[in-house]
């Protein structure tokens, strides 16, 4: 579980501190603010503490420098690492402290005739006992352009979908466990499975995902956008990939889903991290917000909400907590400037 | 001694009745207070106060007639904010033994004396009343209200902390519709004078 981010010179963030994290973080923002650059970074750091934990040998820094950086390179793509520092700047550094270690990332721009970019870790090295995994499920689903990203990422190591989509990828791959799954996770899946009224299995010679709804099967492209959504959580959950520990990032849940799928998806979400999922949201919606605060009002349970805005070049930040309320946000701002004007268009059209 | 308003009449306010639901209901503007503290020193007043005595709450209410004037969101959540701002400070300076307090507690019913602390509570009700066709709006954009609701709430809550309030109070803003459903004691002046429809008699089909 994170319980402390310090960016620095990050892409657009010049110096972001978040110190109050939850079970549930949501990060909210106009378009340019920085979302997904946040929930990228932070699953960056924990995806690349995961791999480094799952190895056998011990683990160099040099290793942990090459993992770590290779997992920036690869979930965000920039033409070099040098794009990740902020414009004018001349270094970054990344802070972070994962279940109770303290893991850091520092590089300055590589010069010109400077040679080797010199790069500082510390805390990559293999932590024996660490038990953290990640996952990433961005706004796009997979289940359908799952050969695209295995041969454009895994084939060929061509930019488009990055280590987000790849991983993902990678994970749905597992086949569902034979083993036990903690049984309030799988209430959680076989509640969704209930909601969307079948479940995504893979079947047939090829091993594809199927949406199977009672007698009836259908491939991914004859299958809702937001079934699929669903049931790639299902299928992680009974593959024990999301699992109690997980770290789950979610980039814009909504994309997809109609606002009663909204409610449905946000309250297991709810209850993904009451089982002992820290997850960390994205969103645009306000049905998702809404839902969070009357769950979090409800259960009495802190919901950390970042609210990133743009001042030029720079991205501030405003921490509040979901349990105190629904924070100011542009989400409500914008809600608020149509419910305005739809008022006033009526208000013309009685001629008043 | 508060000047309490008679049950049996329903008090006008701009675009609404509001119908005392027993005869402890009172209105700010209708005490002592309203030449001195309001008139003087321009505070502001919600409409209509009532302590709810089974629920233990205090309940202030400000109703505001939009359905046929043009609606600046801005301007609305500033007078919300500073009508019950003012409240809180009226009512604040009872609870506190500030200078202006025993002036204030002999225009107030005798369960308002002491600072809510859940229990006794205080709530807040903002009533908005909007066009005839806010209601087909309002399956287009179903937060609409709710983000206003947001507004005054997010403007509310540091000053009712500051007062040390908030595990007491709570905040509610609505339309005169879902107000209605809510039953809190007003009534549109349209509801009031339409007249109710004859009870239908069921004619015996002819063989």
């Amino acid at each position: 579980m994170f319980t402390d981010v310090h960016l620095k010179n990050f892409a657009a963030f010049s110096d972001f501190h978040w110190s109050e994290h939850g079970q549930i973080n949501v990060v909210v923002g106009e378009n340019d603010t920085g979302k997904s650059h946040l929930l990228k970074v932070l699953y960056a750091i924990a995806k690349t503490v995961e791999m480094n934990a799952a190895r056998n040998a011990g683990t160099s820094r040099v290793d942990a420098q090459i993992a770590f950086t290779g997992k920036l390179r690869w979930t965000f793509q920039p033409q070099s690492l040098d794009a990740l520092i902020t414009n004018g700047e001349t270094s970054l550094r990344v802070e972070a402290l994962l279940a109770g270690k303290a893991y850091s990332c520092a590089f300055q721009r590589t010069l010109p005739k400077q040679g080797t970019k010199r790069i500082l870790v510390t805390g990559f090295s293999r932590q024996p006992g660490t038990n953290t995994s990640a996952i990433f499920l961005p706004p796009k689903e997979v289940l359908t352009i799952f050969a695209a990203i295995e041969i454009s990422r895994g084939k060929y190591e061509i930019y488009g979908f990055d280590d987000t989509y790849y991983d993902l990828l990678k994970l749905l791959r597992v086949p569902p466990t034979q083993g036990d799954i903690f049984p309030e996770l799988l209430t959680i899946a076989d509640g969704l499975d209930e909601f969307v009224g079948g479940q995504i299995v893979r079947k047939g010679i090829s091993d594809e995902f199927l949406f199977q709804r009672g007698d009836q099967t259908y491939t991914m492209p004859q299958t809702a956008d937001g079934i699929k959504k669903i049931g790639i959580l299902t299928n992680l959950i009974k593959n024990r990939s999301l699992t109690k520990g997980t770290i789950l990032f979610l980039d814009e849940p909504e994309t997809n889903l109609h606002p009663r799928a909204i409610s449905v998806f946000t309250e297991m979400l709810f209850s993904l991290a009451q089982a002992g999922v820290q997850i960390y949201l994205a969103t645009h919606s306000y049905f998702v917000l809404k839902k969070l605060e009357i769950l979090a009002k409800r259960h009495q349970m802190s919901i950390p909400f970042c609210s990133l805005t743009r001042s030029g070049e720079e991205i501030e930040a405003q921490f509040s907590d979901m349990r105190d309320g629904m924070p100011e946000n542009p989400i409500i701002d914008e809600s608020l400037r149509l419910y305005e004007e739809g008022y006033n268009v009526d208000m013309q059209r009685l001629g008043k | 001694m508060p000047v309490f308003l008679d049950p049996a009449k329903n008090h006008i306010e701009p675009g609404f009745l509001f119908n005392p639901p027993h005869e402890h209901a009172f209105r700010l503007s209708d005490s002592a207070l309203a030449d001195t503290l309001f008139k003087r020193f321009g505070v502001h007043e919600m409409d209509f106060a009532w302590w709810d005595e089974p629920a233990q709450t205090m309940n202030l209410l400000e109703v505001k007639d939009y359905s046929t004037a043009p609606f600046v969101a801005e301007h609305y959540v500033n007078e919300c904010a500073q009508k019950a701002t003012d409240c809180l400070l009226l009512l604040a300076s009872m609870w506190y033994g500030l200078p202006y307090g025993p002036s204030v507690s002999e225009c107030v019913p005798d369960e308002w004396h002491t600072r809510p602390v859940a229990p006794p509570r205080l709530h807040l009700f903002f009533v908005l009343k909007e066009p005839p066709s806010a209601d087909a709006r309002a399956t287009k954009d179903p937060f609409g209200m709710s983000a206003l609701e947001d507004k005054v709430r997010n403007r509310m809550r540091g000053r009712i902390e500051l007062l040390k309030l908030t595990p007491a109070t709570k905040l509610f803003l609505m339309n005169h519709r879902i107000a209605a459903g809510r039953l809190l004691p007003i009534t549109t002046e349209e509801d009031f004078v339409r007249e109710p429809e004859p009870a239908r008699t069921k004619h015996p089909r002819k063989r």
